[in-house]
């Protein structure tokens, strides 16, 4: 009779499973007993919570993080590797030419055929694909545009003007125009922009992503965003997060009040909550946490929000 | 050209809080906050609860490596192969315990140090002993890196071999010989005649 190997006693023990051999070796028995007394202890340990306010914050650090450029070190880096990776590219493609261009297969592309709807997870398996070829969106209004379409990509470089965008039943479309990028997917918009510069997005139906200076935005359905008005947003909201870090609530609330934009009206509007819960403004607190709610019901913070609400009663 | 592999629809015919863990990683890789901070909002208790596991009291340091964590996962976001999103976080913030294990002053306190206690008679039956409870965040935070996590995650966290030896990118086997190393140096550090 031999033993079991400590691997198997210790998952015996993590996973509660019945070995016939231990009910016939005291060593193993005794081992697997020492292995699940010391799970049991373990599991009597108090659980580590995270309160709704840490979370809270932790969740705005790591989104301030995560939107943080790459150091510069690490762009050095990342472009020395890109580089690298070129060459090699390059060679083996010379390499492999000439076996490649016998083995690539064809590729059918169907035109004039509807949109196909795309909704939850499609699994793309079995050869051999067939590209259907989406229509592209029509544009109206009056602008002055450019527009490249190619099969992976649909661009209107907008100088001036507006136009009103319809992507619901078409391939996506990116609006670029100066530093400012949109994508419209699934989604009804209207773009103006004034010298090459985007001043005003609105949105009818589903989202949009806009990227401005670096940092990406998700407008949603019935909001506006506005260049100006975004643009001292971001200023105001950076003033009140300053002012609350620094304790000086009644200066954050007044900032957060401030940034209206909805760029970052989700961020201001909960944080002026909390600066107000934290000023001892209680009531005040629970009424801007339920305008929170109700306004982002859908936030990640929501859950947060709703805590607070019942924590302020 | 062949295709393979899956393509997700993010938006708008699946709200984006529908989305599978996989999906949301899939949306994170092009950047999207809602679905960072919809990742984010699904995991960081686990995520915290294991970087406190792994760092004891120090709660500063393991809100700095919950942050990292996701900050990582985000940045490597499109890079997710794997099944389980929780085992790819739990791997992502193990190496980053280790990472910043590797920055600090050598731990206060030996094993040995702890060593000498009283006697206790282990068997699973038992209840748990208030003081051998209170000594063991210490004991586990003493522990090598590589048995600690293991222990963390089969023990606290309940995870099943087969995830934890994933998230620690290790065999399953292996997994266990080290929650089987972990639990004896823990069991001889509190003290055990058995």
């Amino acid at each position: 009779m031999s033993c079991l190997a400590l691997d198997q006693i210790a998952a015996a023990a993590g996973e509660d499973l019945d070995l016939d051999h231990v009910a016939e070796c005291p060593r193993c028995a005794a081992l697997l007993d020492e292995q699940r007394a010391i799970r049991t202890l373990a599991g009597a340990l108090p659980p580590v919570r995270l309160s709704a306010d840490r979370r809270a914050e932790l969740a705005a650090e790591v989104m301030a993080a995560a939107d943080a450029p790459v150091p510069r070190r690490h762009h050095r880096f990342v472009i020395a590797m890109g580089g690298a990776l070129a060459i090699a590219t390059v060679v083996i493609m010379v390499a492999m030419r000439g076996r490649a261009n016998d083995e690539i297969p064809s590729v059918q592309v169907a035109q004039d055929v509807p949109a196909i709807e795309l909704s939850g997870r499609i699994a793309m398996v079995e050869p051999p694909p067939t590209i259907v070829a989406e229509p592209i969106a029509v544009l109206r209004g009056d602008a002055e545009l450019t527009r490249d379409t190619t099969p992976e990509r649909d661009v209107v470089t907008l100088r001036g003007g507006s136009i009103s965008i319809d992507t619901s039943q078409t391939r996506s479309l990116e609006v670029v125009a100066g530093p400012t990028r949109i994508i419209v997917a699934r989604a009804r918009a209207a773009v103006t922009a004034r010298g090459g510069v985007i001043e005003q997005v609105v949105v009818f139906a589903g989202s949009v992503e806009l990227t401005a200076d670096g940092h990406r935005h998700v407008i949603e359905a019935g909001a506006t965003w506005d260049r100006l008005l975004a643009t001292s947003a971001i200023d105001e909201f950076r003033t009140g997060w300053t002012a609350l870090r620094a304790g000086d609530h009644a200066a954050a609330i007044a900032a957060f009040d401030r940034a209206v934009s909805p760029v970052v009206a989700e961020d201001a509007v909960y944080w002026a909550a909390v600066a107000a819960e934290r000023a001892g403004q209680r009531a005040e607190a629970a009424r801007r946490f339920a305008d929170f709610v109700t306004r982002f019901a859908t936030s990640p913070r929501a859950d947060a929000a709703r805590s607070a609400i019942e924590r302020l009663r | 050209m062949e295709k393979r592999g899956q393509l997700v629809q993010l938006r708008p015919e699946a709200r984006i809080e529908d989305l599978s863990d996989a999906g949301l990683v899939a949306a994170c890789a092009t950047g999207d906050r809602t679905a960072r901070g919809l990742l984010f909002e699904r995991h960081v208790d686990a995520v915290h609860r294991f970087a406190a596991r792994m760092r004891g009291s120090d709660a500063d340091t393991v809100e700095d490596l919950v942050q990292a964590t996701f900050v990582a996962a985000f940045q490597g976001a499109a890079k997710f192969r794997g099944e389980r999103v929780i085992a790819w976080l739990y791997g992502i913030a193990a190496n980053l315990v280790r990472a910043h294990a590797r920055h600090e002053i050598r731990r206060k306190r030996a094993l040995s140090s702890v060593a000498d206690v009283a006697q206790v008679t282990w068997h699973a039956a038992m209840p748990a002993n208030p003081a051998l409870l209170a000594r063991l965040p210490e004991a586990i935070a003493e522990l090598p890196h590589d048995l600690r996590a293991a222990f963390v995650l089969i023990d606290l966290e309940n995870e099943r071999g087969r995830d934890a030896a994933e998230a620690l990118g290790i065999p399953e086997g292996t997994l266990w010989r080290r929650v089987f190393h972990a639990r004896k140096t823990l069991r001889d550090v509190l003290g055990g005649d058995a």
